[in-house]
């Protein structure tokens, strides 16, 4: 489990493998949010376009990093990740982190002032 | 470097290979379109004595003329019996190719004399489409 605040980032350090043709325009997205039976629920992402991908006459290993900022438009409380490499040929390939793993520390907040008062 | 001629004496129209004999030309069966091509063209002096030796080389395929193969060291003199390799690369075009490959003895007349040939084929490789697979990730806070 991973606690995080605002302000912080999340890097995520995503390993595919390629071999054919070289090829430009893929890209890896890279999402904080919550996995349901319908999908996956996005609140913060970022994505990246990898580069480099050269003609590999065998399965080569390529590894890219992609950082997510933990913003106010999440708010505390435990969430799951998804990274997906899309824009390639054939569908996209997903990967899904260990559900709740990712805890947002929300802002501080306050609540339920109560006084007494007495004479001294 | 000086060539060395081959004698005046044994200077006679020379069929193929008579000076010379180019044994092996060196390449992949296959190569695919773009890709660099190692070429090694191994030449030997049949005769007795120490003559200068030129290698040369064109790519068969289908354009006109035939591009040449470029040799960056192109000649030597060779010792009496003595084999040598020269090396070229080129850029695979989308063709399937034929290496054709030329020696050439340098004359007691000053001049490069055409003598022995070989050939050998490189076939195009088909470059098969983008593929990927695997994707795992890890992360952590920075």
């Amino acid at each position: 489990m991973i606690q995080l605040q605002y302000g912080d980032k999340l890097r995520f350090t995503c390993s595919f493998q390629h071999k054919g043709a070289a090829y430009t325009g893929a890209k890896l997205h890279a999402a904080i949010g919550n996995k349901g039976a319908f999908g996956f629920d996005e609140i913060l992402n970022n994505e990246t376009t990898v580069t480099g991908i050269v003609y590999d006459a065998t399965w080569q290993t390529y590894t890219v990093t992609i950082d997510v900022t933990i913003t106010t438009g999440i708010s505390g409380g435990a969430y799951d990740t998804m990274v997906k490499l899309m824009s390639i040929p054939g569908s996209d390939i997903y990967w899904y982190g260990t559900l709740d793993d990712i805890v947002i520390v929300g802002a501080a907040e306050f609540q339920s002032l109560s006084v007494s008062y007495a004479k001294v | 470097m000086e060539q060395q001629p081959v004698a005046a004496s044994i200077i006679r129209k020379a069929g193929a290979g008579v000076y010379t004999e180019i044994t092996v030309v060196e390449a992949p069966a296959s190569a695919s379109a773009g890709s660099l091509v190692q070429v090694r063209v191994s030449i030997k002096n049949k005769t007795a004595s120490t003559i200068g030796i030129m290698v040369g080389g064109a790519l068969e395929y289908g354009v006109s003329p035939w591009p040449t193969i470029s040799f960056p060291n192109n000649w030597a003199n060779f010792p009496a019996g003595q084999s040598y390799y020269f090396d070229a690369t080129f850029a695979m075009p989308a063709y399937a190719v034929v290496i054709h490959a030329y020696s050439y003895y340098y004359g007691a007349d000053s001049a490069w004399h055409f003598d022995d040939e070989r050939t050998k084929s490189v076939g195009l490789s088909q470059v098969e489409d983008a593929q990927f697979q695997s994707l795992s990730v890890s992360y952590a806070k920075v």
